[in-house]
């Protein structure tokens, strides 16, 4: 595996995807290849950086409404 | 015959899912309201991706919900209930966007620009080998999800990623729907889906990358809409 083929599977790879040949293949470049590790390794904070997003926000304005449609359904 | 899936009562015992589901189709006000608080917000960021006017996105999300309490007795658990109303939301999103893409008499509604994309399938990491990227001086990669600042910096990336890029990230990486059902819920073919989540993910640690290195702050991806309706 070269550079451009182990940067096709980069999101495979860190999703644990990859399908064992490939995956050695892909491990084997990361020892060898330090530009292609450093990337990988930010890549792969990115996303930790992503699923660490928080997730609350500004309350909905429509919720007494929404609630009422639910609670209609029931009536 | 039985079928058996995640909302079903496996060997006796509910899934925490089953039970909500249960809940839900009972009337059960408070866990209806509990799902709206837990998710609305989600929802919203969701349907953001798909028109840049706040007000269209949150009828979106109504719509989203209302079509939610109306299918909620014929919802299979094909997938989990999350998935079940994401893909809600895009089919009204994808409607609703439409609709008003044609009353503006606009193309389209995605307000980030067309820029060279930093990676593409097959042809490597555009410029990587040029210049091989640098390590980020961090003692733990921790630091930076810990860094109210850095998680800034994502959010805003995240929020200027072109439309069908953000919809793959935010549902994959800050939603962690699984890879199948985003392939299903957009009509995305897997190729595609990944193709979209890794050039996101590239953006992402491109901005990343400005701000740790060189203390650059991407501009902000949206300007306020002004409320028209």
């Amino acid at each position: 595996m070269n550079c451009k083929e182990a940067l096709d599977v980069v999101s495979e790879a860190l999703d644990e995807t990859l399908e064992e040949s490939a995956r050695r293949e892909f491990l084997e470049h990361m020892d060898r290849c330090s530009a292609c590790r450093t990337y990988v390794e930010q890549i792969r904070v990115s996303v930790q950086a992503l699923k660490s997003l928080p997730k609350s926000g500004r309350p909905n304005g429509r919720r007494a409404e929404i609630i009422e449609a639910y609670r209609k359904k029931f009536r | 015959m039985n079928r058996m899936n995640g909302n079903e009562v496996a060997a006796g015992v509910p899934t925490p899912e089953a039970v909500l589901l249960a809940k839900l189709r009972a009337g059960d006000e408070a866990a209806f309201a509990a799902l709206v608080d837990g998710l609305n917000c989600r929802l919203q960021a969701l349907a953001a991706t798909f028109t840049s006017s706040p007000a269209l996105a949150e009828d979106i999300v109504q719509e989203t919900w209302l079509g939610v309490i109306r299918g909620l007795d014929g919802f299979e658990g094909r997938s989990s209930l999350r998935t079940w109303i994401f893909s809600i939301l895009i089919r009204r999103a994808r409607t609703l966007a439409a609709r008003e893409a044609r009353r503006a008499g606009v193309v389209s509604a995605n307000g980030a620009a067309p820029d060279q994309e930093e990676w593409d399938l097959g042809r490597g990491r555009v410029g990587l080998w040029e210049a091989a990227p640098e390590p980020w001086t961090l003692d733990t990669p921790e630091q930076v999800v810990q860094g109210l600042e850095a998680l800034e910096i994502v959010r805003t990336a995240l929020d200027g990623l072109p439309e069908s890029q953000r919809q793959v990230v935010l549902l994959r990486d800050v939603e962690d729907v699984p890879a199948s059902d985003i392939c299903n819920i957009l009509d995305l073919t897997e190729t595609n889906m990944r193709v979209l989540l890794h050039r996101g993910r590239a953006r992402i640690r491109r901005a990343l990358d400005l701000y740790l290195r060189e203390g650059t702050r991407p501009a902000t991806a949206h300007t306020p809409v002004q409320e028209t309706r």
